[in-house]
């Protein structure tokens, strides 16, 4: 029994936690397309339903492995370490995700405002300095990139559409009529969310001038999380304004699998990329170098 | 009072003041011991000398005599020193491939390439530790950090991970 926990140890020691998460978030893909298959036989009860049981677990449990990892990561980093900080805030950040996520499916109406606003605007705040942070920590290492062309013109569009949403609800909203609860939630969101995939673009400029490395992969999740919230931010005010098909709809709704993966990516590269350097995982030193000799 | 062997000898190179040997010899006509002692000493030193005049006979001198040697001698200097020269920059090449693997694995081959750009407008391998341990650590915690570079450092030259103020 000992031996086999042993193994057991040793096997999850191998095995690499970004390529877990990856595979969780392929799994759920996967079941999604089976489950639009089934949708053209002409039996119309399984998309729903996978969406509403294995869909929502498969969310929640990444939301979890977020959570869990990002614990981790804090772990990490010894008291002080400015990424010790960046990694607890993201980690909140996580746990209210995870909270929204099991309150929505758990808690009745009552607590419909708390999951919101967990889910909403103290989410993407929590994100916001935590992103700003670890920009603060690229600046001071001295890889942090400027935002060329195409940067400045999608974060025109981000802003823009922000602008133009908001100026959308106000012509929706009757004279007099008080805003409705996830309105102002809304309201005070999208302008967050903007800011947010901001930041997630800097942070993706400078994890484009490190490569393709455990830690710029890790920051290259968060912004591809942040990209997708904020793509799928649109599909639903799209889908608010004029209703879609179902298919088209559901397609919309695989980003959030998506970008709970990519959330549940980040912690996992930086814990992958700790683990490797502290341990006997790291690379062999006789491995190709980037540095050309001199 | 009996001379000690130093003296013995000093007596038998003539190396004592004429009052001092005179002391010597008087005591050595009245001591056996000391007599022999001093014969047995005198004996070993002439066998020395005679197998050091051997050797001297057997030695073959240079045909150019000083110059040459002096020539050959700075050359065996010149040689040591490339060699070292040679040996500290294979070190230095070695430690600049172990910090790039680390960095490309962790950060990515960009960033191996522009902290080398860093480091070498400033100088060494040391700066190039000296640019990566703040990065390493920022990024990975001081713990892994700590892991990797004493890991990077394995077998490396130590002399080329110090910094000037420390070597």
């Amino acid at each position: 029994m000992l031996k086999a926990i042993e193994r057991a140890r040793l096997l999850v020691g191998k095995v690499s936690l970004p390529n877990v998460v990856v595979g969780a978030t392929a799994a759920a893909l996967v079941g999604g397309v089976v489950s639009v298959l089934w949708l053209a036989t002409g039996q119309a009860e399984g998309l729903p339903l996978f969406f509403r049981y294995p869909g929502t677990l498969t969310v929640i449990a990444l939301n979890l492995a977020g959570l869990v990892l990002s614990m981790v990561a804090r772990r990490q980093f010894s008291r002080g370490e400015p990424m010790r900080l960046v990694w607890s805030v993201l980690a909140v950040a996580a746990a209210c995700s995870l909270t929204s996520g099991v309150l929505s499916q758990v808690a009745g109406e009552n607590w419909r405002r708390a999951r919101l606003i967990l889910g909403g605007p103290v989410q993407t705040v929590l994100l916001a300095l935590g992103l700003a942070l670890a920009l603060g920590i690229y600046r001071q290492s001295g890889i942090r990139s400027r935002p060329r062309i195409p940067d400045w013109l999608l974060m025109v569009v981000v802003a823009g559409f922000c602008g133009w949403e908001i100026y959308d609800e106000s012509l929706l909203q009757a004279p007099g009529s008080p805003l409705s609860f996830q309105q102002a939630v809304s309201l005070v969101n999208d302008p967050l969310l903007s800011l947010l995939l901001i930041e997630a673009i800097l942070i993706r400029r400078s994890a484009l001038k490190m490569g393709r490395g455990l830690i710029a992969r890790c920051w290259g999740a968060f912004t591809a999380g942040i990209f997708l919230t904020f793509v799928g931010d649109i599909a639903v005010w799209i889908s608010g304004h004029s209703p879609l098909p179902v298919p088209l709809t559901a397609t919309t709704w695989y980003l959030w699998f998506l970008a709970s993966g990519a959330y549940a990516l980040a912690p996992a590269c930086q814990v992958e990329a700790c683990r490797r350097a502290g341990s006997s995982l790291a690379a062999p030193l006789s491995g190709r170098s980037a540095i050309p000799a001199a | 009072m009996h001379p000690d062997p130093g003296r013995l000898a000093a007596y038998r190179d003539r190396e004592l003041s004429e009052p001092e040997a005179r002391d010597v010899a008087r005591h050595l006509e009245t001591c056996p011991r000391c007599a022999r002692e001093a014969e047995t000493a005198s004996e070993e030193w002439e066998l020395s000398l005679a197998a050091d005049a051997q050797f001297r006979s057997q030695c073959v001198p240079p045909a150019d005599g000083l110059e040459q040697v002096l020539g050959l001698i700075q050359e065996w200097r010149r040689s040591a020193a490339a060699e070292g020269v040679e040996g500290q920059a294979s070190s230095l090449a070695e430690l600049r491939r172990r910090i790039g693997a680390q960095l490309e694995l962790y950060f990515g081959s960009e960033t191996a390439v522009l902290l080398e750009s860093i480091a070498c407008s400033r100088g060494p391998a040391d700066n190039l530790i000296t640019a990566v341990e703040p990065l390493l650590t920022a990024f990975l915690g001081r713990r892994a950090a700590g892991v990797l570079i004493r890991r990077i450092l394995e077998g490396s030259d130590q002399r080329l991970c110090l910094s000037p103020e420390t070597a």
